[in-house]
């Protein structure tokens, strides 16, 4: 049997530690002052894959679309111990920012030209918190689809998965492949990739670009504004006797129409 | 006569061959390491530290109780190396030989007698701190914890053993008529006067077997040495003479930047560390993870590479062993604060911090790490500061001060001032950086920052295996100062002061590096910062990175002495000072609770001594006891402050609380013209 093939879709979100502000359009956040880091749960995708690799000798293959930074996440990745790294460019694939179903379908159609086993994704994402990208994926290729996994395992043709429900649960499944896995959290933390080793493969180089011609479209919606949370109301602090304060609650319940009486 | 010489040259053949081959052999092993640059050069300075060290016995005469002792053991072995001589010129040429020249004077007869009661006194001593400190019964509280200690005694026997032999014939040569000397000799004649009843022929016999014992005592004595830990009797002047220099203490070296992971990456520097260690225990009794009940204990793992290395020399392929797990365990090598307390004592000037800043790295390669540690380098990595804050937040200490400092980027400073991550984004510590501004600024002192060009110095994540990502930093920063107009440089953070000063001279920066507290003795002793005597009883913990590595104890004290402060020293205090336990990378990673922590151990040795104030001149410093204070339940009455506060105090410009016109009148009385 040759050895699995799986490729790993990173995605750059901003650092958090800057202070995140809207940009003039009001469309999107500002990103000319802000730095990108790698999405915290592609980062456990990566370190699950590396893991099914050591323990099977796959291949590991890394993609990413064209987003700021990404050229360090990519050097990265191959310095933990990924074989190769594509970036995928084009149009379509950079500039500001991309709705999940855009992403997914540049991806997609970036996929369909490969030879892949498994597609290992972050579960989510901080502009995909339903964690939609890895099932439009999936769907777009017709493959079968796994989120909220926190295990993989490979052997015969098929993987073993283990997804992670509420109140303790889990489940454990088997999937053929190929086959789409959005991953919660890998098996063990992400591992520290030394300065030498990223510096190493820079000077290397090595990231394959790849052109994808934008797909139309996808998502049909598009964003009108985009803002800070509002302040939509306050907390009014309540003080004097528990009697006041009783009175004071009852009067407030009976104004809402709550209580009657 | 033909049988003393058969036995004589029997006995010392044997004997020649068996050290010989061991000899040779370690050779092998030790010359087999990678290569050391740099340990050939500066021949003066080297022979200047035979001189000091090895005949000296300077770092050894450091702790009296055993220092003197074995410095008397070590010179009464050079005058009796003129026994020997005697001994064989007795066996091989003439029992009535005595050395051409010098043989029969008064002189030489009583100091070969007299070093050689003195050595039998000094085995005594030795005996007597062996059993006081016996690690059987104190266990980890002894220094001679894990060490060899029958090999211990069989050498004190063995040294007793020529002693008693060497007087014991030269006693029956009295008798004789075969000795050299006259009256002066006054052990040999003592005792040959107890002998001369027995009669002239037993004096004879009794002379050619002692003199025989004793050479086959000796003989026996150097084939031991060189198959045990006493080995160091050969090796010490040879490590000592390739040991760094001015000391053994100094900036890092790196020979493999990958680190060392297995036997073959150790240098011949590092590996004849491993074959000189005798085992004393000195580095352990110092060190603060060891006596905070930590797994590193210097000497056991430098013992343990030694062990590994002999091991590996038998071919049976244990070199290929990983170092680390497989030889020393990983907690070990993060034990280590670098603080240097271990290379600062060893009298044979074993490099400990390199070796395990080495490991280190080996395993920061593996990316194997604490995740603390961990979390700590991806910060740096991306943001340029252990806090994991913006890079733009640095300067935003600055936000409390009335008045603009300078970006020495953008106009020209004359001094520079790297302030470092903790004093700027710890908020505890970053009060006190604007402390050191206002004091500074009401000087007239000129100054300026770099601002969010400045970066973690990388001291500490060198120093915890991060060679990469120390270049990294150490690059970035040198090309901000070059960006910079600037005369001198001064930080807050001993850490960064090291890196700027020891480090970084090999990244292309050439400025005069200082620490604040030297600002301020001087503008204190020049008037500059007119004050008035606080009066305080304190006590000053020297930073190691300030003290022990880069042996700057003295500016401190001159402030607090302007202060008028009334400064008790605490016992481990200047270079011999205690770790706080925060160094090499130590203050990121997870602190086991077990045992007293170093800082802890540190407030109680300052509490004993009825001060006031626990005077600190290190951020590090000031976090780490600001909180063993509290969990030592101290803090009621042992205040631990910043140097720099107490300045302010004796000035009355620090505080915003006090108003600006007191501010003024304060000035005013502390004599501002």
């Amino acid at each position: 049997m040759t050895a699995v093939r799986i490729v790993v879709a990173l995605k750059q979100v901003p650092d958090l530690v800057e202070e995140l502000e809207p940009s003039p359009e009001g469309t999107d956040v500002d990103r000319e002052y802000i730095t990108f880091v790698l999405n915290e749960f592609d980062d456990q995708a990566l370190e699950e894959a590396l893991l099914v690799k050591e323990a099977t000798g796959a291949e590991v293959v890394v993609v990413a679309l064209e987003d700021s930074d990404v050229d360090q996440t990519l050097y990265t990745a191959l310095a933990k111990g990924a074989d190769r790294a594509v970036k995928v460019t084009g149009a379509g694939a950079s500039g500001g920012w991309l709705d999940t179903h855009s992403r997914a379908a540049l991806l997609a159609a970036w996929l369909e030209g490969q030879d892949f086993d498994l597609l290992i994704t972050g579960v989510q994402a901080p502009d995909d918190l339903d964690g939609q990208l890895p099932a439009i994926v999936a769907g777009r290729l017709g493959l079968p689809h796994a989120s909220v996994v926190v295990s993989v395992e490979v052997k015969d043709g098929a993987a073993r998965i283990r997804q992670e429900f509420s109140a303790g649960r889990s489940a454990v499944l088997e999937v053929p492949l190929p086959a789409v896995v959005g991953v919660q959290a890998a098996r063990q933390a992400p591992r520290y990739a030394p300065i030498s080793r990223i510096r190493q493969t820079m000077q290397a180089g090595g990231i394959e670009e790849v052109a994808v011609e934008a797909p139309p479209p996808a998502s049909g919606f598009t964003i009108r504004r985009l803002y800070p949370p509002e302040k939509t109301s306050h907390a009014e602090m309540l003080t004097g006797s528990a009697g006041d304060v009783a009175a004071r609650i009852v009067e407030l319940l009976r104004a809402k129409g709550l209580v009657r009486a | 006569m033909t049988a003393r010489i058969v036995a004589g040259a029997a006995i010392t053949a044997v004997a020649f061959v068996l050290a010989g081959a061991r000899l040779a052999r370690l050779g092998v092993l030790i010359g087999a390491g990678a290569p050391a640059p740099g340990r050939m050069r500066g021949g003066g300075r080297r022979l200047g530290a035979q001189i000091v060290e090895v005949i000296g016995q300077r770092k050894i005469l450091k702790r009296r109780q055993s220092g003197i002792p074995h410095a008397l053991i070590f010179w009464g072995f050079l005058v009796l190396l003129f026994t020997i001589v005697e001994a064989y010129g007795d066996v091989f040429w003439d029992k009535r030989f005595a050395i051409p020249g010098i043989g029969t004077s008064a002189a030489l007869g009583f100091l070969e007698d007299l070093f050689t009661v003195i050595v039998l006194a000094a085995v005594i001593v030795f005996s007597a701190i062996r059993l006081v400190d016996s690690p059987s019964r104190r266990e980890r509280r002894s220094r001679f914890y894990g060490s060899h200690t029958r090999a211990a005694w069989f050498v004190l026997a063995m040294i007793a053993a020529v002693m008693v032999t060497l007087l014991g014939y030269r006693a029956a040569q009295t008798n004789t008529g075969d000795f050299p000397y006259g009256s002066w000799a006054f052990a040999s004649h003592g005792i040959g006067h107890l002998l001369q009843p027995l009669g002239r022929g037993t004096n004879a016999a009794l002379e050619t077997t002692l003199l025989l014992c004793n050479i086959a005592a000796i003989m026996g004595f150097l084939v031991f040495v060189t198959y045990s830990k006493h080995l160091h009797i050969f090796l010490a002047p040879l490590n000592i003479a390739f040991s760094r220099r001015p000391r053994a203490l100094g900036p890092l070296e790196v020979h493999a930047p990958a680190g060392a992971t297995r036997l073959e990456h150790l240098s011949w520097k590092q590996r004849l560390d491993l074959a000189t260690c005798t085992e004393c225990g000195r580095c352990q009794a110092a060190c603060p993870a060891w006596n905070s009940s930590k797994p590193l204990s210097p000497k056991l793992l430098v013992m343990g590479l030694r062990d590994h290395m002999f091991a590996s020399a038998g071919g049976n392929g244990a070199g290929a062993a990983a170092l680390v797990p497989d030889v020393i365990r990983p907690e070990v090598v993060w034990s280590c604060t670098t603080c240097g307390a271990c290379v600062e004592q060893c009298p044979v000037d074993i490099e400990h911090v390199d070796t395990i800043v080495d490991l280190r790295r080996g395993l920061v390669n593996e990316g194997s790490m604490d995740s603390g540690l961990q979390d700590a380098l991806q910060n740096v990595a991306q943001q340029g500061n252990s806090f994991g804050k913006s890079q733009r937040m640095r300067a935003r200490w600055t936000r409390g001060l009335d008045f603009e400092i300078k970006d020495a980027r953008r106009e020209a400073v004359r001094y520079l001032w790297f302030v470092g991550d903790f004093a700027s984004f710890d908020d505890r510590v970053a009060e006190s950086s604007r402390t050191l501004a206002r004091l500074l600024h009401r000087s007239g002192v000129d100054f300026g920052l770099l601002y969010d060009g400045e970066r973690n110095a990388g001291n500490d994540v060198r120093r915890a295996g991060e060679e990469g990502l120390f270049e990294m930093l150490a690059e970035h920063n040198v090309e901000v100062l070059r960006s910079a107009t600037f005369d001198e440089i001064f930080t807050t953070d001993p850490h960064s002061f090291n890196a700027l000063r020891n480090d970084y001279p090999r990244y292309g920066l050439s400025k005069t590096v200082r620490h604040y507290t030297q600002l301020l003795a001087d503008l204190l002793a020049s008037g500059s910062i007119p004050v008035r005597p606080l009066g305080a009883r304190v006590t000053y913990h020297d930073p190691c990175y300030l003290a022990r590595h880069n042996r700057l104890t003295d500016a401190p004290r001159r402030v607090l002495a302007s202060l008028g402060c009334d400064l008790v020293e605490m016992p481990r205090h200047g270079t011999n000072t205690f770790c706080c336990g925060a160094g090499g990378g130590r203050i990121w990673m997870a602190d086991s609770a077990q045992g007293e922590r170093p800082s802890e151990s540190r407030i109680r040795e300052a509490a004993a001594l009825g001060v006031d104030l626990f005077v600190v001149a290190c951020p590090k410093d000031f976090v780490m006891y600001s909180d063993a204070a509290k969990t030592t339940g101290h803090d009621d009455h042992l205040r631990v402050v910043d140097v720099v506060e107490l300045v302010a105090e004796a000035a009355r410009v620090a505080a915003p609380v006090a108003p600006a016109g007191d501010m003024v009148a304060a000035g005013d009385e502390g004599g501002r013209p």
